[in-house]
């Protein structure tokens, strides 16, 4: 195992080297094959070899067999005779023989008269044809006999022998081109594997370095292997992640930044008033008045915490158990709720759910979402201002609307309103108690119930939040 | 003590002069039948007619006892007899270094090849010490002579150191 510390990547000699793994697994695997095709091509030449010497030598014989066995009487001078009218049989050695394997005729000239009793000759006398070969040191040696058949009965047999250096000759030649070949060709095989093993294992080093680099805090670091290959594909993969950490890091540093900042204020203004009722001789009024700015202050402080803790839960359970709701009930139930507040503030409330349709949701989540776009459509409403929220069902989806009269959003402020603490008009936010967090909330209780988000807003006139999600329907969606 | 010396030293010596008596004879290697391989039909790479090393106890030079035992049929696995099962010998006469062996009429089931190869098995089995050089088989009008001399039983594939052709061995 090797653990990856320090500055620099640890290097892996030896065995371990997946460089010499894959040149020695290249290089075995094709010596494995280049072996098995030098035996094969071998053996399929001495056959080939084989299948033309023995069609040839039992045509011969059988060509002797034939001319012999028109002969009456056969013996030594007959057959001498008629074997000598046979120009074209030309072989190393000939032996005819009678019925009993008594040399007739041997071009030898050493065993005329004896009892021949080769296999191949007592195995044709039974009548059969009879080829065999061998082959040893650059030299063919082949052996071949046929019966001789007079009216039906074996009457002698046919014994012929070639000892053949040409095409002995020729095999070795083309058995020694093989291995030649197949030398040149593993060497080259060799010579490829440490090559292309060497730029493989050069490319994974580059790899390690990168994630070295990454390990010690540099996430601007990109990774360039270069080709076209899955190692490629793997730099890049590991780019985006390093692309995604950075960001993520970046959203962290702010987010934590804009955590202590926003939770600073309230305690500042706590310890301020706090201050100010020790320090200085107060009349009662004005401490109770200062006492209640403190607790308000604190209850600021409570809610921009419950909100953290929403937003953290809602982030780190992404997939809840959802149940099939219409999106009507959960609506009025916010509506009834928050009317006293837009009473408060001037602000007319509307509602149009004729559209309402089933979706996949928590209730909960379902009333979040509705509750704080609706609370901003009231706190950042225009006075006597009005709030409209209408249901509706486009094809597939169904739609949530709530559209204000508000003083709207600029455009450039489009991108960054659903981020943590993000605030368009940072002292009026605060001013009616907002925390920044409402949107963020929103947005990631939407992603974890598959839905999307679309606001459109025009300064002076108002701004519209379309919440999307896919309508339940029973017979597609159980399945 | 010193006669026990002499005692233990001539048991020693006379020890040695075992080997020379007849015992020695009971010992010897025997002598060889010549049968066929069974697989001639197969494998063209060895001669038909091989040898079997027998102990015949030290009649390896009575002919009429050495075919005796040649009926009963090799024991070694992978060679048969040339002759047909119930073979018998009947008559054996042995003249002017011929020897004149009549079979049983089973034998006559053998075609001419078959039956020269019988008799060359005999003829090998009972020249080996040199006082029978040729053969004659009988059985009933049929019989074939053999001449040690002249049997061809394997020619080697490839020629001696120095030859350009190969080689016989007769």
């Amino acid at each position: 195992m090797v653990t990856i510390s320090g500055s620099k990547a640890p290097t892996i000699r030896g065995y371990q080297n997946s460089q010499f793994r894959y040149a020695l697994s290249y290089a075995v695997m094709s010596l494995a094959v280049l072996v098995f095709l030098n035996i094969y091509c071998s053996h399929m030449s001495q056959r080939l070899f084989y299948q033309s010497k023995e069609a040839s030598m039992i045509e011969k014989c059988q060509l002797a067999s034939d001319e012999i066995s028109s002969l009456e009487v056969m013996n030594s001078t007959n057959v001498s005779e008629m074997v000598s009218q046979l120009e074209s049989l030309t072989s190393t050695r000939l032996i005819v023989t009678d019925q009993a394997g008594i040399a007739l005729y041997d071009s030898a000239g050493e065993a005329a008269g004896d009892l021949v009793l080769l296999p191949e000759v007592q195995r044709s006398l039974d009548g059969n044809n009879v080829f065999s070969w061998q082959y040893h040191d650059g030299a063919m040696f082949s052996r071949a006999a046929a019966p001789i058949f007079y009216y039906g009965t074996i009457s002698g047999c046919v014994y012929m022998t070639e000892y053949d250096t040409d095409q002995g000759a020729l095999i070795q030649l083309l058995q020694s081109r093989i291995l030649l070949t197949t030398v040149v060709t593993e060497i080259v095989l060799i010579l490829f594997a440490l090559a292309y093993a060497t730029s493989f294992s050069r490319r994974m080093q580059k790899i390690m370095n990168s994630m070295r680099i990454i390990q010690n805090g540099n996430y601007t670091h990109k990774v360039n292997v270069g080709g076209s290959d899955e190692l490629s594909i793997l730099g890049q993969e590991f780019n985006d992640l390093t692309e995604r950490l950075q960001t993520s890091e970046e959203k962290r540093s702010r987010f934590v930044s804009d955590a202590s900042h926003e939770l600073r204020t309230p305690l500042a203004s706590i310890k301020l008033l706090s201050d100010s009722i020790l320090q200085n001789d107060m009349d009662p009024d004005t401490v109770r008045e200062f006492v209640g700015d403190i607790g308000r202050e604190a209850e600021r402080l409570s809610r921009m915490t419950d909100k953290l803790l929403s937003l953290t839960r809602v982030s780190g359970n992404p997939e809840p158990d959802n149940e099939i709701i219409y999106m009507a009930p959960t609506v009025r139930r916010v509506y009834k709720m928050l009317s006293p507040m837009a009473k408060q503030s001037g602000i007319t409330l509307e509602l149009d759910l004729a559209g309402d349709c089933p979706i996949l949701i928590l209730e909960d989540d379902l009333y979040q979402i509705v509750f704080n776009l609706m609370e901003n459509g009231i706190k950042y409403n225009i006075p006597k201002g009005k709030l409209t929220v209408s249901l509706s069902r486009q094809e597939d989806n169904a739609l949530l609307c709530v559209r204000d009269t508000g003083m709207g959003i600029p455009k450039e402020s489009l991108d960054h309103i659903f981020e943590r603490f993000y605030r368009v008009d940072k002292a009026r936010s605060r001013a009616s108690g907002g925390s920044g967090l409402g949107l963020a909330i929103v947005r990631a209780i939407i992603q974890r119930n598959r839905g999307e988000i679309h606001v459109d807003s025009t300064p002076g006139e108002g701004t519209c939040f379309t919440v999307i999600f896919p309508v339940f329907d029973a017979e597609v969606d159980s399945e | 003590m010193k006669w026990i010396y002499r005692f233990v030293l001539s048991l020693f010596l006379v020890s040695l002069l075992i080997p020379l008596t007849g015992c020695e004879r009971v010992s010897a290697k025997g002598a060889a039948l010549y049968y066929i391989r069974a697989e001639y039909q197969y494998d063209d790479t060895q001669p038909v007619i091989v040898p079997e090393q027998r102990d015949l106890f030290g009649h390896e030079s009575d002919p009429a006892y050495v075919l005796r035992q040649y009926t009963a049929g090799p024991t070694t696995q992978g060679l048969v007899s040339p002759f047909p099962s119930g073979s018998r010998f009947t008559e054996l006469e042995i003249a002017d270094a011929t020897a004149f062996v009549t079979v049983s009429g089973e034998a006559l089931s053998l075609n001419d090849s078959k039956f020269s190869l019988a008799a060359a098995c005999l003829a090998l089995t009972l020249g080996q010490d040199g006082s029978i050089s040729a053969l004659t088989l009988r059985c009933e009008e049929r019989s074939v002579t053999v001449t040690l001399d002249s049997l061809l039983l394997y020619e080697s594939p490839f020629p001696e150191e120095g030859s350009t052709t190969p080689g016989v061995s007769p």
